[in-house]
């Protein structure tokens, strides 16, 4: 037998006044803590981007203080969700009660756990992982994903100009040399383990691309990306295509081989260059392809977030009864005499 | 403010505007009546919706999309849900009636000061989840309007029926904003990545949800059993932070991943 004081404790915690006074606290501390990052954009909460919760802590500065009060408080209704629901579940089985409806609010308040979880994982471990430059034709390597390379870009616009939709033909290759084709667009990224890997459109338009041989091999990158040529990664710091600053297309690049100092080049279309080994470079031409430009993002608490809306469905499915006026309903009369109801 | 081309001026949908000018009158008409005689205003309360929907349909048929592309439509959108709501969720007490029937006339008129042009909804709001994310917020405020309306007619009668239609209506909120949740979170991670962002009406979402939860509680606490008054207050505050939520985070916090036009 657990002690009176010990019950106490344990009835204190699972209570539904401290589920209120959590409540409470918490719509109050999140009022504040708009106001407070919306004063404080450009300066202390610069670094609080999208779900991250890194950043209020990056450095602390107490005016985050409306932020470290909640997390104990949402700790705290955590823990008296978690104790309140098992309470109340367990009674209920242990009555024997079978009726689906009657297990509705426990859905909800698991819904709730879960959706405190997704916070927590995808605000702690999720990241932005950068941004790629798909140009038609040429596989580029997608910041923590697979190889990439876009096959075709449509565009339908309306009379305006603005996009109506975009679909970019995308070729994807893991590291087994398996290719799959999807369709990337807005509202429409290239997404694994439910959402957790996110491949989003940023933006579609041209880009200048750099075609570089040595020896057979080829490879083509856009600035700021790079391709592997004879072992070699050649990173593209710059491309100008032929007849903008004179009459051979010219480009920029760092060769950068394992264990050697990163090698910088000026190549200029049709001439050769020689790699640090010796071995002849030639930039084959820069030509402006149709491109897309890919945002990479991990978001580990989107799987999470997703359970707890199938949870809460599902709870809200149940509920379904309550929705309906109670009958018979104590409508008030009419203050002009007329019956009420609705 | 690029130019609006020709085909989306209000000049060209002439039908349209007129729609919702005289959707506004005949809410303003339903004010009247249902001063005068609660029971009648319904009825001219729904023959403004169906004109009102008339023209919300026309808009989105012109522009091939949900029309809820700009600020007019956002209030529009919102003034049409608190019609329908108002109407199904009527009861004939003035005290009851007339607050959302304000409301709606304060959503309608603000509608109506811009011009009424067509807009063409920008790419990232081509999503299925777009469509069921707002109106459904809509129909959230508007419900919450009503539950703060039962509010202050309980705050005259004392009827504990009141009471019930306060937590009825909560519930109903509740359960849709919860779905409504669910669907912007969706869009929010097929557009941008994460369903949730540290925005302002992002934030405030999650304020309404945390509130009307607990609201809900109320009801099964007994240490407050006493307080029949808390929830008719919370019912109240609610529509203070719906209107927050709603307007204010367009007003008062800058920046914010929702501020398309």
């Amino acid at each position: 037998m657990p002690s009176p004081e010990r019950r106490d404790w344990g009835a204190l915690l699972r209570s539904q006044g401290l589920g209120l006074v959590c409540g409470f606290a918490t719509v109050l501390l999140l009022a504040v803590g708009s106001f407070v990052l919306a004063a404080t954009r450009d300066g202390a909460s610069r670094a609080i981007g999208m779900d991250d919760l890194r950043g209020f802590f990056a450095p602390p500065s107490w005016t985050h203080l409306w932020f470290y009060l909640l997390v104990p408080v949402l700790g705290l209704y955590g823990l008296n969700t978690t104790l309140a629901t098992w309470h109340s579940v367990s009674r209920k089985i242990r009555a024997g009660v079978t009726a689906p409806a009657r297990y509705a609010p426990a859905l909800l308040h698991v819904s709730f756990l879960l959706a405190m979880l997704a916070h927590g994982v995808g605000g702690l471990w999720g990241a932005e992982r950068g941004e790629a430059v798909l140009p038609e034709g040429s596989w580029q390597r997608l910041p923590g994903g697979p190889e990439a390379r876009l096959r075709s870009l449509a565009v339908d616009r309306l009379p305006g100009g603005m996009p109506r939709e975009v679909r970019a033909a995308v070729e994807l290759r893991d590291g087994a040399g398996r290719v799959e084709e999807v369709l990337v667009g807005y509202n429409q990224p290239i997404s694994s383990g439910l959402g957790a890997e996110l491949h989003l459109l940023g933006d579609m338009g041209q880009a200048p691309v750099a075609e570089l041989s040595l020896g057979g091999e080829r490879c083509a990158a856009v600035p700021g990306a790079a391709c592997t040529l004879g072992g070699a990664e050649v990173r593209i710091a710059s491309a100008v295509e032929a007849g903008r600053m004179g009459q051979q297309a010219m480009a920029q690049v760092q060769v950068v081989r394992a264990g050697a100092a990163a090698q910088p080049l000026w190549l200029i279309e049709g001439r050769e260059a020689a790699l640090a080994d010796g071995r002849p470079v030639r930039l084959e031409g820069v030509v402006v392809r149709p491109a897309i430009l890919v945002r990479s993002r991990s978001a580990p608490g989107n799987p999470w977030a997703f359970f707890s809306a199938l949870v809460i469905l599902g709870g809200v499915a149940l509920l379904w009864r309550r929705f309906l006026p109670r009958a018979p309903a104590p409508a008030p009369e009419g203050d002009d005499g007329a019956p009420g109801g609705s | 403010m690029p130019p609006v081309p020709p085909a989306l001026q209000a000049s060209s949908h002439p039908v349209l505007s007129a729609l919702l000018w005289i959707a506004g009158g005949l809410y303003l008409l339903a004010f009247l009546v249902t001063a005068w005689r609660p029971a009648a205003g319904r009825w001219v309360l729904g023959a403004g919706a169906a004109v009102h929907l008339a023209g919300t349909v026309g808009r989105g048929l012109a522009i091939d999309f949900l029309p809820l592309t700009n600020k007019l439509e956002s209030f529009s959108g919102a003034a049409l849900a608190t019609a329908l709501v108002l109407a199904v969720v009527w009861v004939p007490v003035r005290l009851y009636l007339l607050p959302v029937q304000v409301l709606l006339l304060a959503a309608m008129g603000a509608a109506l000061r811009y011009p009424l042009h067509l807009s063409w909804p920008p790419p990232l709001m081509r999503t299925i989840w777009y469509p069921l994310h707002v109106p459904l917020s809509f129909v959230c405020y508007a419900i919450w309007a009503a539950a703060a309306a039962a509010a202050l007619a309980w705050w005259r009668d004392r009827d504990p029926a009141w009471i019930g239609r306060i937590d009825r209506l909560a519930l109903w909120g509740f359960a849709l904003w919860s779905v409504s949740m669910i669907t912007g979170g969706m869009w929010g991670v097929v557009a941008w990545g994460a369903y949730f962002m540290w925005d302002p009406k992002i934030i405030w979402s999650a304020i309404l949800w945390f509130h009307y939860a607990t609201l809900l509680h109320v009801r099964l606490t007994p240490s407050v059993q006493g307080k029949v008054w808390l929830r008719p207050a919370l019912a109240g505050l609610g529509l203070l932070l719906v209107l927050v939520a709603y307007v204010g985070t367009s007003f008062l916090f800058g920046r914010s991943s929702h501020a398309f036009s």
